[in-house]
């Protein structure tokens, strides 16, 4: 469904992002984990055209068989929301702060559907409820400071699916967000990408929370992917010293036996201090 | 050239403030040298901006007004400077409720139009350069406050302020040690300002014959002299506007300009 | 006997309205390491203010090594600082940023002990977080995230105080460094006898790091106890909901 092939994204000739291939098949959860500067960001942005201008993007982008790249931004505006859907980190980046949310979840319907005022406003409710927002009826006349942390994303997940996208990518979707909630968005995202078959391509620097959610994972080191699997073989055999380390830094939650154990001990380090 | 607009307000500062450096050494004929044959002259090789109403030397005057409105601006932008900036740390620095009542305090000294108080000042104190001063920095103060307040809370919010009273840095400390270096381009670039400000205030009072009383000179009591000659003699009346102007122009340029240039990333968040 | 303890606190920042901290007791023992966990309004980061003395608690008291923190900020506020010293989440923000580094590190030095250290204190406490003294000349915006938490520490660490409270010290680091200023921060306290109170909403990082953790919510302290207890057998509703929520979005190997 989605493929990317030689991708090269520069700026002012340093070479950011290079990727030979990458693709996802319809209705999978492909991760894409790395830490900050990996170039995990820049290369979904790029996917929808959504880099900075001063950003040179080579090689190519195909998605249900069209080349993304080089599209207008008038033709990927088509693509945006209704075939392809984006969920930020930042809830301030896609909710606008002077907008009632009601009226935000219904924008994309609006502009890709024919539907009634009437029709829309059903519709909204629907989605809210799908993505668990207790009270819609009440919530749809708040403005987003109104609402917390987990609320907010979960708008922001409404707003992405509310056209049926084949694919979703969420970048960061729950990093600043509490245990639970971040539990919670997962299996959200779970269980929709489950019903409607909606592929989910999920960014994250969180190795734990990537795992969770993905069937394959793809590893980003400086722009390049570093290595490609299962999400099980990832995590139980890398094979790649990077990936080795970043599987290190991210601490689990020991057991009852492995407590006693490791208590007061030091944490592993990718330097092996 | 980063900042084309502090280039030029230097040029045109730079240009004033040397004819008010040169006036008190020389000036090519006496300011106050009344010579009755000689009034009203157009600007000529020997009365390079002409002759007032009494024969005396435009240029001469002009140099030696400067003296006088920059000195006020100068006082004025001094206090106003000074006194504005610890009460608006003072009041960024006090609880709510203090801190409250400090901004009242200043919003009505800024809603109060500054030549309004001149006026009455003038009036209670008497005409003269001291109750222009006092007139200014009564208005001056209360803005740069308010200009601080913003800032300075901002900054008290950060973290390293938290830090700093951990380390058991006492409030006072904070306010002059930590929050004031850090909002120093705001207050440098408000400094400039009302310099500017100052310039065209004191022009106003003395052309409102408040200010300036003879034998001390200023640029608006030039203008004040010259209005009934308006037809007869535009260049009396020009001539020292345009001074005004200049110098006006050139501080706020260089406000503009340090402003751009001292912290880029404040003033595109609107702070200054 | 306790060296920090807390009883029936109650606070909140604004003068009327919910409290942030809602009748909290607890005690924390000389020589431990104490971690406090719980979700963002649980009252985690205004805690350690009111155990350090920082803020002041409306109702209850704060007991600091058997003295009443009242007394404390009456007779000996500089000695109060000089006990209990803290460290804050985002480094980048906890230092001045016209300051350069080797100035801010003395701070606590100048303000507390009243003299000027000169270069080779300074210097021996950059190396011993494992810093170069070089970097002292250097402003904060200069040094990554990592090296300013390690800076960071060492400026609490100068004074020497008995009590370490670290507020998220690791939470705004990039994934490989968390581990380092961990590791470094154990270090200081076995190597100081430091006592360590370390708020985190990281389980994994507390079960590891803290002997006893105390978990709250909403103000309130909802259970306390040992690492295993809290999280291999939790008892109260809200911690195992916790608990089960941290172990599905961390890491699951085989090894």
């Amino acid at each position: 469904m989605l493929e990317i092939n030689n991708l090269r994204i520069s700026i002012a000739g340093k070479t950011l992002v290079e990727i030979d291939h990458l693709s996802a098949t319809p209705g999978e959860r492909l991760g894409l984990v790395g830490e900050s500067g990996s170039g995990k960001t820049l290369t979904v942005l790029s996917i929808l055209g959504l880099l900075p201008e001063m950003m040179d993007v080579e090689g190519s982008i195909t998605f249900a068989g069209q080349e993304l790249l080089g599209k207008s931004d008038k033709e990927l505006a088509k693509i945006r929301g209704r075939d392809i859907a984006m969920v930020f980190q930042d809830p301030s980046r896609s909710l606008n702060p002077t907008m009632k949310i009601g009226r935000q979840i219904g924008e994309s319907l609006r502009l890709h559907t024919d539907l009634s005022k009437s029709d829309i406003k059903q519709k909204v409710i629907e989605l809210m409820h799908g993505v668990q927002l207790q009270d819609p009826e009440k919530l749809v006349t708040r403005y987003p400071h109104e609402l917390s942390g987990g609320q907010q994303q979960r708008v922001m997940i409404a707003m992405a699916i509310s056209c049926k996208p084949s694919l979703l990518i969420a970048d960061e979707p729950t990093t600043a967000l509490d245990v639970t909630v971040q539990q919670e968005i997962l299996k959200l995202l779970l269980r929709l990408s489950n019903e409607s078959n909606m592929g989910v391509i999920f960014v994250s620097h969180n190795l734990g929370v990537v795992q969770a959610v993905s069937e394959r994972i793809a590893v980003m080191h400086n722009g390049e992917i570093v290595e490609l699997g299962p999400t099980s073989q990832i995590i139980d055999s890398p094979t790649v010293a990077y990936t080795k380390a970043l599987i290190g830094a991210n601490p689990s939650i020991p057991n009852e036996q492995e407590l006693s154990r490791l208590l007061g001990t030091r944490f592993p380090t990718s330097r092996g201090e | 050239m980063k900042s084309p607009q502090l280039l030029l307000g230097i040029i045109l500062t730079g240009f004033v403030l040397t004819i008010t450096f040169v006036s008190f050494f020389w000036t090519p004929w006496d300011p106050i040298g009344i010579n009755v044959e000689d009034r009203l002259l157009p600007p000529n090789l020997s009365h390079w901006f002409g002759t007032d109403r009494l024969g005396r030397d435009l240029f001469s005057q002009i140099m030696v007004g400067s003296q006088n409105t920059l000195f006020v601006a100068l006082i004025s932008t001094i206090v106003g400077a000074v006194l504005g900036t610890s009460l608006g740390l003072a009041a960024a620095g006090s609880g709510p409720r203090w801190g409250a009542v400090i901004t009242r305090i200043s919003d009505i000294g800024i809603a109060l139009p500054s030549i309004l108080i001149a006026l009455v000042l003038a009036t209670t104190l008497g005409p003269g350069r001291l109750s222009v001063i006092i007139a200014i920095s009564f208005w001056f103060v209360p803005v740069t406050a308010r200009v601080v307040v913003g800032p300075a809370r901002q900054i008290l919010a950060l973290d390293f302020v938290e830090a700093a009273m951990t380390h058991g840095r006492s409030r006072r400390y904070i306010l002059f040690r930590q929050v004031l270096p850090n909002i120093a381009p705001i207050v440098i670039v408000q400094t400039s300002m009302m310099f500017a400000a100052g310039i065209l205030i004191e022009a106003s009072l003395s052309f409102l014959g408040v200010g300036a009383q003879p034998p001390t000179t200023s640029w608006g009591k030039i203008l004040m002299d010259s209005q009934p000659l308006v037809q007869q003699a535009p260049y009396y009346t020009i001539l020292p506007g345009a001074f005004i102007v200049i110098s006006v122009l050139g501080f706020n340029l260089i406000g503009d300009g340090l402003s751009v240039l001292l912290d880029p990333q404040q003033s595109k968040k609107g702070v200054v | 006997m306790p060296i920090v303890s807390a009883n029936n606190l109650k606070f909140r920042y604004a003068s009327s309205g919910p409290w942030t901290i809602n009748d909290v007791s607890l005690s924390i023992e000389s020589g431990t390491s104490v971690g406090i966990v719980g979700e963002s309004g649980s009252g985690k980061s205004t805690i350690i203010r009111l155990l350090s003395g920082l803020l002041k608690a409306q109702e209850g008291d704060v007991i600091i090594d058997g003295k009443n923190l009242d007394e404390w900020s009456k007779e000996a506020p500089r000695d109060l600082r000089r006990f209990g010293q803290l460290v804050f989440q985002s480094p980048r923000r906890s230092f001045d940023p016209r300051m350069r580094l080797g100035r801010a590190l003395s701070e606590p030095i100048r303000a507390l002990e009243k003299r000027k250290p000169n270069a080779e204190e300074l210097g021996s406490w950059m190396t011993r977080v494992g810093l170069s003294p070089e970097l002292l000349n250097r402003y904060p915006h200069q040094l990554s995230g990592g090296q300013l938490q390690r800076v960071s520490l060492a400026r609490a660490m100068s004074i020497g105080p008995q009590v370490l409270y670290a507020d998220e010290p690791t939470s705004s680091l990039d994934v490989s460094v968390q581990a380092q200023v961990l590791n470094l921060l154990m270090e200081l306290r076995t190597d100081l006898g430091l006592t360590l109170v370390l708020v985190s909403h990281d389980l994994a990082v507390v079960g590891r790091m803290c002997e006893r953790i105390i978990v709250m919510s909403r103000g309130c302290v909802v259970e306390e106890g040992t690492a295993v207890d809290i999280l291999a057998n939790p008892k109260h509703e809200y911690t195992k909901g916790l608990v089960e929520a941290a172990k599905a979005v961390s890491l699951k190997h085989a090894n």
